[in-house]
């Protein structure tokens, strides 16, 4: 599958969606701060007037009209070089004596103009007939206006510019890696099993998704890796006995003495070696494929390693073998009894076998703070250290061995059910065999 | 006995009635799911011998079909899936045992013959015996002609499996299974050795011989004729 170019891709959209809710929110946010110091001026302005228009009113209250019109001249002549109140007076019959603005009708009080020139004014009717009116200049609002609108086009222009080409460069450098994610996986899927995607180990979720990608890779290349060796391990090792089998009922054939039932029964053997494999091989593939783990019960190690140790104890002794418990300590697992049984019996008969003659094997269980090590040790020749990576694999025989070379391939693949791991240590002499639990599946 | 066998295998189901002939048994055979299940609940039989893969009606759901039908048959169940999994679904579905494909026929005669002779499951037995040796289950003891015998829990738990199966042929497997609860071949010979054991405290130093070995088969302890 190709993936989107970067108008399309999702990390650009992502990148949209979020500049539109920016403009919108910074649209909000200006007019709503435009509206609020419009607010303010505006009650400012109607303070300021309020008081000037009451100064004034005071005058002819104290000193009467002429005195009135006297003090509103003088304020004219002032305000026109601070620029700041506007004044008029207009007499009954309506003509306006100074200043020059418009002449005024009923109701009085506030009047408010826009246009070129917004004004706001304040008009009161003296008992005398006259009409007196004190206003401000309203033009700073209009500046106001303009100057918001002005910075909310060009931060809008710029989030626009900014966020289109972060948005752009962002979605560029999600693909490249998603494409190389693509590319590994597609060259893992035409059968390069080793290739990885390269991570960066930064630590964000693009990485995270890359490491779990190449773990499920390691295991696909472990699984195929397993599948080879166990059709080559068939190949080579069933063909042995298949053949003796062969060989011996051919012999029966052409013999004319009537059929010994010693060789009768040493052909059955034959072919019981055979089905043994077969059976361990699907226990095997049961065991690799993980489903077993829905059945885990708890299982009381301690009883488990007593009993079986019960079970082999004659068999060891019988052959000249020592067999004896070290520290048992008291510990449950959540696990498959019948599993966990055939793991310990595999190792303990490796043991009884490989650890020399007479052999000495010691079981050991001990529970440490967050680790659980089972221990089967012997003290025969021992295993070199190049050895121990492959004597876990299936079909995989030492000398003069009796088995089928899946019994430790059982040890491993249990092991693994049951997160644990397989190590094995050198016992000076011997063989240590180490499986690690961890302590918290209960 | 009279016995029911479902497979469709024509080799395998003429090997085990012939087989099953040779000692004695009367053997109905159907070959596929549907027949079977006719035959088994129309007819009386001690034990049912049940394929599980099956043409037209598969073994685990005749068998969910006559358990539903109260019909309690002992069924013996024959498969080539010898999975854990497998053998699971199977017991709890209502089989009363398992035997893996390929099998021995002695394996087999002596399951359907351990499952005929299964006593109820309420009756509680307290002591077992079998000519002159009595083992006591309560205070765990067991004497041979009055004399006492000592015996190692396993050993106890082996003799007691064979009693409780006298005049019976049991197999390697049975007793791996019936006294180690082993789901697995061990490489070793654990089963002869721990019957070489018992026999030295229990026959060797009598008149006559239990425990016998039956030559390709397994044991049985039966008291001379």
């Amino acid at each position: 599958m190709r993936l989107p170019k970067s108008f399309g891709s999702a990390t650009f959209r992502l990148t949209g969606l979020y500049l539109i809710l920016f403009v919108i929110s910074v649209s909000v946010f200006v007019a709503l701060l435009f509206i609020q110091v419009q607010k303010v001026l505006e009650h400012e302005a109607r303070s300021q007037i309020t008081i000037e228009s009451n100064l004034l009113l005071f005058e002819y209250r104290e000193d009467g009209m002429d005195e009135l019109l006297e003090e509103t001249e003088e304020r004219i002549e002032k305000s026109r070089t601070r620029d700041r109140f506007i004044y008029m007076v207009q007499n009954p019959s309506g003509r306006v004596i100074f200043d020059k603005v418009e002449p005024v009708n009923a109701p009085y009080g506030w009047r408010q103009t826009k246009g070129e020139q917004p004004t706001l004014f304040f008009y009161t009717l003296l008992e005398s007939g006259f009409i007196l009116g004190v206003g401000k200049d309203m033009g700073v609002l209009a500046t106001l206006e303009r100057a918001f609108e002005q910075t909310l086009f060009w931060s809008l222009t710029l989030a626009l510019v900014l966020g289109t080409s972060g948005g752009l460069i962002l979605s560029r450098r999600t693909l490249s890696r998603l494409e190389s994610i693509n590319r590994t996986a597609k060259a893992v899927g035409a059968g390069q099993l080793a290739l990885r995607i390269p991570c960066r180990n930064n630590g964000d979720e693009l990485d995270a998704h890359c490491n779990t990608l190449n773990q499920m890779f390691d295991r696909i290349e472990q699984l195929v890796n397993n599948v080879r060796q166990v059709s080559t391990g068939i190949a080579h090792d069933l063909r042995t006995p298949l053949a003796r089998l062969r060989g011996r009922l051919e012999t029966l054939q052409n013999s004319s003495l009537p059929i010994p039932p010693e060789s009768l029964e040493e052909t059955i053997g034959e072919v019981d070696k055979i089905l043994e494999i077969f059976a361990a091989l699907l226990r095997l593939a049961e065991l690799e494929a993980g489903s077993l783990r829905s059945g885990f019960c708890p299982v009381k190690l301690h009883a488990l390693i007593r009993d079986i140790t019960e079970a082999y104890q004659p068999i060891a002794e019988d052959n000249g073998n020592t067999l004896k418990l070290a520290t048992v300590d008291h510990v449950t697992i959540a696990g498959d009894v019948n599993l966990l049984q055939q793991l310990l019996a595999n190792l303990i008969e490796n043991a009884l076998e490989h650890g020399g003659k007479p052999s000495e094997v010691t079981i050991g269980l001990q529970k440490s703070g967050k680790k659980i090590v089972l221990t089967v040790a012997d003290r025969g020749p021992g295993v070199t250290n190049e050895e121990h990576s492959y004597i876990v694999k299936p079909f995989h025989r030492l000398e003069n061995s009796s088995g089928t070379g899946m019994g430790l391939a059982m040890v491993s693949a249990i092991t693994r059910l049951h997160d644990g791991t397989l190590i094995f240590v050198d016992n000076e002499p011997g063989l240590r065999c180490e499986i690690h639990f961890p302590a918290t599946s209960r | 006995m009279k016995l029911l066998l479902i497979e469709d295998d024509q080799a395998t189901a003429d090997f085990i009635m012939r087989g099953l002939k040779e000692h004695g048994h009367t053997t109905d055979h159907a070959n596929n799911g549907l027949d079977g299940l006719v035959l088994a609940q129309n007819e009386h039989y001690d034990v049912f011998i049940l394929d599980r893969m099956l043409p037209k009606l598969d073994g685990l759901t005749l068998l969910r079909t006559i358990r539903d039908a109260s019909n309690l048959t002992p069924v013996l169940m024959l498969t080539a899936m010898g999975s854990i999994e497998d053998r699971v679904t199977g017991l709890t579905a209502g089989a009363e045992d398992y035997l893996i494909k390929p099998f021995a026929f002695a394996e087999l005669h002596a399951r359907v013959c351990a499952l005929a002779r299964r006593p109820p499951l309420s009756q509680a037995v307290i002591s077992l015996s079998i000519a002159d040796l009595e083992m006591d289950l309560i205070k765990r003891r067991v004497t041979r002609a009055n004399q006492i015998i000592e015996l190692q829990p396993t050993e106890f738990k082996l003799l007691e499996f064979l009693l409780r199966h006298a005049g019976q042929v049991v197999t390697r497997t049975m007793l791996l299974e019936g006294v180690w609860d082993f789901h697995f071949d061990p490489k070793t010979n654990m089963v002869e050795t721990h019957i070489s054991r018992l026999r030295t405290k229990v026959d060797k130093d009598f008149d006559f011989p239990l425990i016998h070995t039956i030559r390709g088969s397994g044991y049985r302890i039966d008291a001379p004729t």
